[in-house]
């Protein structure tokens, strides 16, 4: 559904309700008419938002399954189906989301590797880039309002727990919760783990009513 | 520009050249106004053609415009007709 569309569309609708009361009352015919046109507007408005979606966010979707479908059977093949990523600092100072089933030492690179351990690390650097340092009330408009993944945030922490609801997620995204690595699990670490500017695991994720609840460990 | 957001301007543009145009020409009749909506409408949509996800939500909407438009245009020409 195209937002934009359908609150114009609302709106006009309002509005040309209002001029043919008030073309009833007043008995004018051409401010009737008007109205009637301008509510054809509206409805016509209303109808295309409902019948189609951003064309960006079709692409952004498609490559995004195709991205984590891939990565999920990396994970697969790697034996680390049921590891749980964690944000990290590599040795030149970059960032990753690392699936290792006990903490690596240090990550040199990314893709496969080993350092003490074997890992699967993923940077993210890239990710939330406009953002140096992060703010707990940066994270409304690094996340809701610029890349729109959610309306509100709310972010609650209790004894190294973390916990981060991202309310009205958008149902593109919420298909790709189920698996280990997606775009949500992505921002969040990236986020959570800039912010506390330390190492940060997913503990787990739970989708309720259209609202995500990711839990967090720092550590 | 995508073809959606240039079909939505040009039907509203066209719309409102149209109305704007008979209402100065004192048309006092209100289903006027409405038959040249529409017909903006299919002019915005043959010139553009817009494609849309959901097409069963669209076929709603011609489905309404046509009607209405048949009807409107019916009375008026029962009313030539048949006075």
């Amino acid at each position: 559904m195209i937002l934009r569309y359908m609150v114009a569309g609302l709106n006009i609708v309002v509005i040309a309700s209002i001029l043919i009361a008030y073309g009833v009352v007043t008995g004018s015919q051409p401010i009737i008419g008007m109205g009637a046109s301008t509510a054809v507007i509206g409805v016509v408005l209303i109808f295309t938002s409902a019948s189609t979606s951003e064309s960006l966010l079709l692409s952004l979707k498609e490559y995004s399954l195709a991205s984590t479908v891939a990565i999920t059977s990396i994970l697969q093949d790697a034996d680390m189906l049921g590891v749980r990523p964690c944000y990290m600092r590599g040795s030149g100072g970059e960032e990753y989301v690392v699936f290792s089933k006990s903490a690596p030492l240090a990550i040199q690179k990314p893709g496969v590797g080993y350092a003490d351990t074997p890992y699967i690390a993923f940077p993210i650097s890239s990710v939330l880039a406009d953002y140096d340092k992060l703010s707990t009330a940066d994270l409304r408009s690094a996340l809701c309002s610029n890349r729109g993944l959610c309306n509100n945030i709310a972010l609650s922490e209790e004894e190294g727990s973390v916990r981060v609801v991202l309310f009205n997620l958008p149902p593109e995204f919420a298909d790709l919760l189920k698996y280990p690595y997606n775009p949500i699990v992505g921002y969040v670490l990236a986020a959570v783990g800039r912010l506390k500017d330390r190492v940060v695991c997913l503990e787990r994720v739970s989708l309720a009513g259209g609202n995500a609840e990711v839990f967090l460990r720092v550590g | 520009m995508s073809e959606l957001d240039r079909f939505v301007r040009l039907y509203i543009v066209l719309t409102l050249v149209l109305n704007g145009w008979v209402l100065f020409l004192g048309e006092t009749r209100w289903d006027v106004y409405v038959v040249l909506n529409i017909l903006s409408f299919y002019i915005s949509y043959a010139m553009n053609r817009p494609s849309f996800e959901n097409r069963r939500v669209v076929g709603v909407l011609h489905g309404i415009l046509i009607t209405l438009f048949i009807v409107l245009v019916s009375y008026r020409v029962y009313e030539v007709l048949a006075p």
